[in-house]
């Protein structure tokens, strides 16, 4: 490795910052030894860093350095030294219940560390468990979104059902012609309360400033039964202009924004009769 | 001669003359390194009062642990560095200090946005560029978890989910950076 691989490595950096591996810093006294650049490098690695620390940073108070001078340099063996313990002699019935008492120290210190011990293990238990909580939570979280969406769409998909199937119910297909042959469409129409619903999920995206159009065939003359849009980029269901028992068949046109007055015969789409 | 010059001097004159050498070395220590170490601390302990606490902490371990020093395995200062790091981390850890800890937190968050909004004001160094704002977000984020936590490489690699070599280079480039600015 040269001298300049070495140094951009990044390897001194981690050697001032205190990561460097005992491998690496072996290396590093290796090259030091052929390179002196080496040593200049690592001191200006260190003043910058030293630099950035110091950076915003107030000097310590003033009577700091006092204070930890005192603490390290006046508090000399004197304060080590404890007052002298009054010595008590002691009988050979008191020597056993120092026995028993020994024991008895010995013992609550086992059992202490014993207890710290099974603490420090229960600890991390309580940690890690925790941590699961936390994470089944943020889990649940999630289920939950996914079952109102579910839920949402499902009583959509209901709703949609219980239209069908209302007494009175017709059921018109359109199907593609010469434009889109591939398109098709159904027509709910209750000939009872003449509410009309197209559901055209595979028509073809219109182009921009065209709507498609539905039209009703009454009495041999096209009657308007009004324009339909997507939703989020799909078709859905949708209800219509309510339309006579009589209407002998239904087509959809592409027409521009907001519909026509009569359909533009050559962009019909869909047609189909009842 | 040489005995008898010895000898001019008790062992009390000798202790204390260790003790003035002793203090001489912590003096120099202290001088160099103090400002910086506090920075460090500082990054994770806001409470002025509290960082000074733990750099007497930190000071009184590097002073008793110095024959511990094996300069064949890392700078001065980056074992200095590791007491420091460690005595803030144990501080925050400690769980009479859990509360505080929370507050502190939020502190750093309070600063951390105040710095992205730029509102801060630091009135010593109005129409500066700090240094903080020379370095990029990533490149300061990835030198910060380093410098001031104590992160290795291949931990901040798996906590930011970029490559092992990505963190180098960007704590080179960093520190490029950072050196630039000395200079000028």
């Amino acid at each position: 490795m040269s001298l300049e691989e070495f140094i951009s490595s990044g390897v001194l950096e981690s050697y001032v910052l205190g990561t460097a591996s005992a491998d690496e810093i072996k290396k590093i006294w290796e090259m030091q030894r052929k390179y002196p650049e080496i040593s200049r490098e690592i001191e200006a690695i260190e003043a910058s860093l030293m630099n950035y620390a110091e950076e915003n940073t107030k000097l310590p108070s003033e009577h700091l350095k006092n204070k930890i001078q005192q603490q390290l340099f006046t508090s000399q063996p004197a304060a080590s030294v404890k007052p002298e313990a009054k010595v008590v002699q002691m009988s050979v019935s008191e020597n056993k219940a120092a026995a028993v008492l020994r024991f008895a120290v010995a013992a609550s210190f086992a059992l202490l560390i014993a207890s710290a011990a099974f603490n420090f293990v229960l600890y991390h238990k309580l940690h890690s468990a925790n941590q699961e909580l936390a994470e089944l939570h943020s889990e649940k979280e999630v289920m939950a979104g996914q079952y109102k969406i579910q839920q949402t769409a499902l009583s959509e998909k209901s709703d949609e059902l219980a239209m069908i199937i209302k007494p009175g119910n017709k059921m018109v297909m359109l199907k593609g012609i010469d434009v889109a042959p591939q398109a098709s469409a159904m027509i709910v129409w209750n000939t009872i309360n003449k509410s009309v619903y197209i559901d055209a999920a595979t028509l073809p995206m219109p182009p921009e400033g065209k709507q498609y159009q539905l039209w009703a065939l009454v009495n041999g003359k096209p009657v308007d039964a009004g324009v339909f849009t997507m939703q989020d980029g799909k078709f859905v269901m949708q209800k219509m202009k309510d339309m006579p028992d009589n209407a002998q068949a239904y087509a959809v046109t592409l027409e521009k924004m907001g519909g026509s007055a009569v359909p533009t015969m050559d962009a019909m789409y869909l047609i189909g009769n009842v | 001669m040489i005995l008898t010059a010895k000898k001019k001097y008790t062992e009390d004159d000798l202790v204390e003359m260790l003790k003035k050498s002793d203090q001489t070395l912590f003096s120099i220590l202290y001088d160099n390194y103090s400002r910086a170490l506090l920075g460090v601390i500082k990054k994770v302990i806001i409470d002025d009062e509290i960082a000074e606490d733990v750099l007497q902490d930190s000071f009184v371990k590097i002073w008793n642990n110095k024959a511990m020093y094996d300069s064949s395995k890392g700078r001065l200062y980056t074992w200095m560095l590791n007491i420091v790091r460690n005595t803030s981390i144990d501080y925050m850890r400690s769980k009479q200090n859990k509360f505080d800890e929370k507050i502190q937190r939020g502190e750093n968050v309070v600063h951390e946005v105040n710095r992205t909004n730029n509102v801060e004001m630091n009135t010593d160094r109005i129409g500066i560029k700090t240094i903080v704002d020379s370095l990029k977000e990533d490149q300061r984020k990835l030198i910060d978890l380093a410098y001031f936590e104590g992160y290795t490489q291949e931990e901040i690699a798996e906590r930011l989910e970029i490559p092992l070599g990505t963190v180098k280079t960007r704590v080179r480039a960093a520190l490029i950076v950072l050196r630039k600015l000395i200079k000028e």
